[in-house]
């Protein structure tokens, strides 16, 4: 959910409860104001009642009086009324052909050595209607109150926060490999400028990291091959002194071959960050059919041991890229092959104009999301870098090739594609 | 034969130098590129061995001025730089060959040996070795009976273990120098020990002595 849909919908929410509770505050109070307005009416019309009382002599006069003031009523009655009442009352008006409600103001009148009931009355219905138009116009404002809330939010979405999802699509776009920092956008909104210049100081922060880290990695292999160099010569001194045992020929061949792993450790390690720190590559059309050949024929007595007769499958498609980083490629991929298919196993290339994809026979793999993780090796595996995958990812990466893994019909197949 | 070694990491200059010796070599050693142009200047060296990162700067600016002056010396850069481009670098400014540390002393002989014949006249190139002889730029090799048919590996094998005779050679050495980079897709190195046997078949088959010996558990050594 968009934020602004979110507190759009909070107004929303508010916005209608308040209209609904209005509604019966606005309706009472304003009854009460104008019921208690009705009421001081009614007392003056007692007052100038009474002063022209003070005219009226006859009951000829008061019935004048009454024919001309059809408000008043009077009655005669046998007590006296003490005190003033104001109440309200429904009454059915045969002329409007509805109930009407009316006040009536009840007081006691003495003439003539009589008591009267004199009740005076105003009509309601005034008030009701003023009432309603008042209600109406409310709902009126209230409704174009949230209609143009609920535009002018659409209209923020597109303009404020334009430079809010300017910055995210830049974030999402940001490669830490390549780029340093991620763009400015200027906006008059405090916000996102802080968004925005936060995030810059921390993809800046992020880059410089990532490079001092691929320095660090880069020195330590150029650092380890100084010391490894010196073990290997000692190590070939050693072996010219005079006879050696069985057991420390053993011993020394087991170092060679520690030594030898350290040292195609490190060569990886090197070869990693320098795949990483190319700049811009020279290309050049490259036949992919003699490639694969050529690197085929590299692994040969592996592939001849193993009883493996590898498959070509294809035409010889012509790829545009860096010759040297793809011929590292390859040489990954097919060593791969030759190295874990079983004995007597299979080994297919095929080859489309977009595609090279290599499969192999073999067991499947117990965790094959992870096949291009540094220094991830099946538990089976014992030799080899841990590094040859992690490095044809990154050369994919840098060609603007694809490559996948699959295991599909109990094979391992890698999928390379040169325009994903 | 007269080498200078010019390298700063004394206990691997050493190690170079020793070996180097027993191989019958006159060496010299200097830690930087001053010494070493003195040297040049006064004496007159088969080979030399040139490290790159040294105190008094790269040794490529030595490497140019060698080349400006047209030294005969055949140089070898021997450097911890990997890099495509520093090797490139190197070729073209007139080294002869590049080597990446860590090396195994027996790939140095072998490529000092190569050196050095290349810029000898044309009967260094071919190797007499009693009854045997090797033709190395056509890579032939013949006995009393004829030709020997050797495969492009094996042939590799044999220069590299004739380099380095009287020498032991390990497997490792002998896995790199004709595998290269890719020894390492190989699970084991017994596939160094069925091209040994091939070899040794196809030179006792006609009649040669069988000058390669196997020593237990770490390589072979050529006996002459």
């Amino acid at each position: 959910m968009k934020l602004l849909t979110q507190t759009t919908r909070y107004y929303f929410m508010l916005a209608v409860a308040l209209l609904l509770l209005s509604i019966p505050a606005i309706y009472f109070t304003l009854r009460t104001v104008l019921i208690h307005k009705l009421d001081e009416e009614l007392r003056e019309h007692k007052n100038s009642f009474f002063q022209s009382l003070r005219l009226i002599t006859s009951e000829k006069e008061l019935e004048v009086y009454k024919h001309f003031y059809e408000e008043f009523s009077l009655k005669e009655i046998d007590y006296k009324i003490e005190k003033d009442s104001i109440y309200t009352i429904e009454e059915y008006d045969s002329s409007e052909r509805k109930v009407t409600p009316l006040r009536i103001l009840r007081s006691g009148v003495y003439l003539n050595g009589k008591h009267y009931e004199l009740l005076i009355r105003e009509s309601l219905i005034t008030t009701r209607d003023l009432i309603t138009i008042i209600l109406f116009v409310k709902a009126g404002i209230l409704a174009s109150l949230l209609t143009g809330l609920l535009v002018i939010n659409r209209k923020l979405t597109k303009k404020v926060f334009n430079p809010f999802y300017q910055t995210v699509s830049n974030l999402k776009k940001f490669e830490i490999d390549k780029d340093s920092t991620i763009p400015e956008i200027h906006t008059r909104i405090t916000e996102f400028n802080d968004l925005n210049k936060v995030l810059i100081q921390l993809t800046q922060r992020n880059h410089q990291s990532y490079i001092s880290q691929k320095e660090f990695t880069e020195n330590a292999a150029h650092e380890l091959q100084t010391p490894l160099a010196i073990i290997r010569t000692k190590l070939d001194l050693l072996i010219q002194t005079s006879e050696m045992t069985n057991e420390q020929a053993e011993l020394i061949s087991e170092l060679y071959d520690a030594t030898d792993r350290i040292n195609r450790l490190n060569k990886s390690l090197l070869l990693l960050s320098q795949i990483e720190n190319t700049g811009t590559l020279d290309r050049e059309p490259a036949n992919l059919h003699e490639l694969v050949l050529k690197n085929v024929s590299l692994f040969n007595e592996i592939f001849t041991s193993k009883h493996i007769v590898p498959e070509i499958a294809g035409g010889s498609p012509i790829v545009t890229t860096n010759t040297a980083l793809l011929e590292i490629l390859l040489t990954n991929l097919i060593s791969n092959a030759a190295r874990f298919t079983p004995d007597g196993g299979a080994v297919l290339i095929q080859l489309t104009e977009n595609e090279l994809i290599i499969s192999n026979t073999g067991e499947p793999l117990q965790n094959p999301e992870k096949i291009f993780n540094r220094f991830h090796r099946e538990s089976n595996q014992k030799t080899g870098t841990g590094l040859g995958l992690t490095i044809s990812k990154q050369i994919c990466k840098v060609l603007g090739f694809d490559l996948r893994y699959r295991f599909e019909q109990h094979k391992h197949t890698f999928i390379l594609r040169f325009n994903p | 034969m007269k080498v200078l070694l010019i390298e700063d990491e004394a206990m691997l200059a050493q190690d170079i130098l020793k070996h180097l010796q027993t191989q019958h070599y006159t060496c010299e050693w200097v830690t930087r590129i001053s010494e070493a142009e003195e040297k040049i200047n006064l004496y007159k060296y088969d080979c030399i061995l040139l490290d790159l990162a040294l105190p008094d700067g790269n040794g490529l600016s030595l490497l140019q001025n060698l080349n400006q002056h047209h030294n005969t010396e055949g140089v070898i850069v021997i450097s911890a730089k990997h890099t495509l481009e520093d090797k490139i670098k190197g070729l073209n400014l007139g080294a002869d060959d590049y080597m990446v540390k860590p090396f195994h002393l027996a790939e140095l002989s072998a490529r000092i040996s190569a050196v050095i014949r290349r810029k000898q006249a044309e009967n260094a190139n071919v190797i007499v070795l009693h009854d045997l002889k090797i033709d190395l730029p056509s890579r032939s090799v013949y006995c009393k009976a004829g030709k020997i048919d050797l495969t492009r590996k094996e042939f590799d094998l044999l220069i590299f273990l004739y380099f380095n005779k009287n020498r032991v050679v390990s497997k490792n050495a002998i896995a790199e120098h004709i595998s290269g980079d890719h020894a390492e897709s190989f699970t084991n190195l017994d596939y160094i020990y069925s091209h040994i046997k091939n070899l040794k078949k196809k030179l006792t088959e006609r009649g040669c002595d069988d000058y390669i010996k196997t020593i237990y558990g770490i390589g072979y050594r050529m006996e002459v």
